[in-house]
């Protein structure tokens, strides 16, 4: 009998980028790289754990930008397109590497992979790799849930739950026409919590939603368990904490697996490295160079000079550090069986991008984890949350405390000297955005048409992404020109809905660019009495 | 508060002023849109072969207005002992207060934020715990405040303060409570079912002794507020190799064996089949190390009856 569970959470989340408006977009490599390096190899894992008959339970995030985008004709067409020149890139670099066997051995993974995506892509799943993961969820291996509509930062929305609410609504009804099904938990963006969006989740259905350690640790009263059994809200949401100690393992950079000499160096991609001439088909139409994802070195050392990579090596190392981690994971349900007198739950949250894209040994390492904790031990037994709230339905009540898991824990990677200035005019927009609900209870026509392109851009706008990556200076132009373009529309939007002047070709473009949730009712805006949440008064 | 609790979570050295400094703090009129997106659909044409075409560069530009014509304060939280404020006059509320105070007090006057904690307080005003005044400069738009205690609510009073001392209120903020920075003093426990229906406070059976073990645990294990992590795949866009210092070359050698037979024959080079393009012609390329290679290309009639061969070979060596 077990002592105690881990529930592992992948996250998997990506913002809003479509631009057919362009042949081919830098920023939406983001997806494709994704697709080849994360989602399908962590879908074949789980499918050969699931046909190997291994008794497991994960759960799994897909955020509803994700979720529409993998489900996007345009973007599944030109992925298929970028998967079928990188197979052939693969060929090139088959031959290329003939007389280096250390490299060809690589270049042949590389191809072998490619050609597998492909197949698993295409031929499997007919594009639409999500009804390869509602499958596992009907097998009762996952657990399906989602997070908010474009992954807006919902603590700094305080000033209009509505749009809280509005990202929940609109979240929970394209989760639910995916997956057929309602999710029971919610991932908070960014794991942002806010006292009060309980209230908002609990309206909706949802049981549980994860914090940041400190979230649940200085919830009030303050709770007995710690981040080991979750806490319900006094609205009856339970919130569960996040282990750093098993975060710590995965996610650091200095002191995590990933950074492990044997596993693959992400930074050594040949599309940086190779002949000019050679890789240019293979780069961007413009002649910039990026990542091919064919990436021949590991790690080594803290060393310029890098090794080539090797798989075996790799994976013998992603076997031992899965090992260690299931022992360190047993030692610590042990410890606290042990102080707790009830069996504790270690819930362990990744960004789902961190498996296959930047830590390439990542699904590997969750496909021997799994099958080590369903055969060699018999301490800690995976779970969901949802599970554990159903065999655990009594908890204690408090009120988790303002919290998130960017940098230093609260809000200001979101709210910095970088993106700061982009608050006046979301709030401004969510405003007018509820001004317009009100005041068109019953629109028709045209006017609901724009309406409701106003509630996307609103929506498209406010992903948490766009101050995020403000903050951390990669693609800063890309992420400013995407707020003001989403705020520009969205103003124009309320100006010509108000004058009773919408430019029907000019919102047909809009609509054809900004085209998520198509489904989307702009009444979720009309506030109503209980977005007025009352989660802030002192406890 | 508790002893972890005073380890600074978000440094408390001072912040020098705004960073975001706009020019305009009394807003126009709105003039809001100064671009509008272009209705033609000609951007789906593909670029012209060869032209640079920037990735992020759509056909329209939209410029965002610096306010929009209103008077108000926001306020938000940054963490427990941050808070940030954005604020924008309207013109005509300068018009008031110049026709209320006379045109050079208002321009004498300091403007300030008044910085209240009203924690647990129908605030009317003047009944705050305390307050603060921060002086802000002329075109300020926006201030992160330093605050000393965590888990307070506070608001804001935007004004301006006169010489003699006198205050008059141009607008508050709305009320934000900061976060805790540790463990909750409130120690009283409420037991629950999922329902919700048989609330009890209850001290749970068997358990840790007492709640001080949510302080072992987290000093116990090295706690860490947020992650440091690797951050998401937003950021790896283009994962450029950092450049070597100084002086410096590379250098390699690639060799392209190339040649033509008819398209329906098989093509070997090494032994390894080749693909042909439609005409018949090929091309591989290979790096070639140190050593040397013997390397046959043979082709195969397509009903087999006819081979060629060529060999050729090569060797490289770098000192």
């Amino acid at each position: 009998m077990e002592q105690g569970y881990l529930a592992i959470v992948l996250h998997a989340h990506l913002p809003y980028v479509r631009h057919p408006e362009f042949p081919e977009f830098l920023e939406e490599l983001w997806l494709f790289e994704a697709i080849t390096e994360s989602y399908v190899p962590l879908l074949k894992a789980l499918n050969r754990l699931a046909g190997d008959g291994v008794d497991f339970r994960l759960t799994i995030s897909f955020s509803p930008t994700l979720i529409s985008m993998l489900r996007d004709p345009l973007l599944q067409e030109r992925y298929v397109r970028h998967l079928d020149k990188l197979v052939e890139l693969a060929e090139r670099e088959v031959d290329r590497t003939r007389w280096l066997p250390e490299f060809n051995e690589n270049a042949r993974m590389y191809r072998d992979r490619f050609y597998e995506v492909r197949d698993i892509y295409e031929n499997q799943y007919g594009r639409d790799i999500l009804t390869g993961f509602k499958r596992l969820a009907r097998l009762g291996k996952l657990e399906l849930i989602t997070t908010g509509a474009t992954h807006g930062y919902f603590p700094l929305m305080e000033l209009h739950r509505t749009c809280v609410r509005a990202q929940v609504e609109v979240a929970l009804d394209l989760f639910e026409k995916t997956f057929d099904m309602r999710p029971s938990g919610f991932w908070l963006p960014e794991c942002g919590y806010n006292p009060g969006d309980d209230q908002i989740l609990k309206q909706n259905g949802i049981k549980y939603f994860f914090t940041d350690a400190h979230g649940v640790l200085f919830a009030s009263p303050r709770p007995r368990y710690g981040v080991y059994a979750p806490i319900y809200c006094p609205s009856g949401v339970a919130a569960f904490g996040r282990d750093m100690e098993s975060s710590k393992q995965v996610w650091s950079a200095r002191e995590g697996y990933p950074g492990d000499f044997d596993y693959r160096e992400f930074y050594r991609d040949i599309g940086y490295e190779l002949d000019y001439d050679y890789i240019r088909p293979y780069i961007l139409s413009d002649g910039t160079r990026i990542s091919t994802g064919i990436k021949y070195y590991r790690i080594t050392g803290k060393t310029d000079k890098k090794e080539p990579y090797r798989r075996d090596w790799a994976l013998n190392k992603a076997a031992i550090h899965a090992g260690n981690f299931m022992f360190n994971r047993e030692k610590q349900v042990e410890y606290l069986a042990s102080v707790m007198g009830k069996k504790p739950i270690v819930v362990a949250p990744y960004d789902a991008e961190l498996f296959g894209h930047w830590w390439f040994e990542g699904p590997e390492w969750l496909d021997f984890l799994v099958r080590k904790i369903a055969y060699d031990q018999k301490t800690i037994r995976l779970i969901t949350c949802g599970e554990y709230l159903a065999l655990n339905p009594r908890n204690q009540v408090s009120l988790p405390s303002l919290s998130s898991w960017g940098y230093k824990g609260y809000n200001e990677v979101w709210l910095e000297g970088s993106n700061d200035w982009i608050y006046r005019h979301l709030h401004k927009a969510a405003e007018r955005m509820m001004e317009l609900a009100r005041s068109f209870p019953s629109a028709s026509g045209l006017t609901v048409r724009a309406l409701n392109q106003a509630a996307r851009e609103l929506l498209l706008a406010q992903s948490s992404d766009w101050a995020f990556i403000m903050k951390t200076g990669t693609v800063v132009s890309y992420a400013v020109k995407r707020v003001k373009d989403h705020i520009g529309r969205f103003t124009k939007l309320y100006h010509d809905i108000k004058a009773n002047s919408i430019d029907e070709s000019w919102l047909g473009e809009i609509e054809r660019r900004d085209n998520i949730f198509p489904d989307i009712d702009y009444r979720v805006y009309c506030p109503v009495e209980s977005d007025n949440v009352t989660g802030a008064v002192a406890v | 508060m508790t002893e972890r609790a005073g380890e600074p979570l978000s440094g408390r050295e001072p912040l020098p002023g705004p960073r975001e400094v706009t020019e305009i703090m009394v807003s126009e009129p709105i003039s809001e849109l100064k671009v509008i997106e272009t209705p033609e659909l000609t951007l789906v044409q593909e670029p012209p072969q060869g032209v640079f075409q920037p990735a992020y560069q759509l056909s329209t530009e939209y410029e965002l207005p610096p306010g929009y014509g209103e008077t108000r304060i926001v306020l938000q939280v940054r963490d427990p002992y941050w808070l940030h404020a954005y604020w924008e006059i309207a013109r005509e509320t300068l018009v008031e207060l110049e026709s209320k105070l006379g045109p050079s007090s208002v321009l004498a006057a300091q403007k300030i934020l008044r910085v209240h904690d009203i924690t647990n307080l129908e605030f009317d005003g003047t009944n705050s715990w305390y307050s603060f005044d921060i002086p802000v400069t002329e075109h300020a738009n926006n201030w992160y405040i330093n605050v000393e205690r965590a888990n307070r609510s506070y608001c804001v009073d935007l004004g301006l303060k006169s010489q003699d001392g006198s205050f008059v209120l141009i607008t508050r903020s709305n009320v934000v409570k900061t976060p805790r920075d540790g463990v909750s003093e409130v120690i009283d426990e409420e037991w629950m079912t999922i329902e919700g229906i048989e609330r009890a406070v209850q001290p749970a059976g068997r358990g840790p002794s007492s709640p001080e073990f949510v302080r072992e645990v987290s000093e116990k294990r090295e706690f860490l507020m947020g992650s440091e992590a690797i951050t998401s795949i937003s950021s790896p866009g283009r994962a450029m190799l950092a450049a070597p210092r100084g002086f410096w070359l590379k250098a390699d050698v690639e060799i392209i064996v190339h040649g033509a037979t008819d398209p329906t024959a098989r093509v070997t080079i090494q032994g390894v089949p080749v693909k042909l393009r439609p005409d018949g012609s090929f091309s591989v390329r290979f790096t070639l190390p140190d050593g040397t290679q013997v390397i046959p290309i043979e082709a195969r009639s397509a009903d087999g009856a006819e081979v060629r061969t060529i060999t050729t070979t090569i060797s490289r060596k770098t000192d």
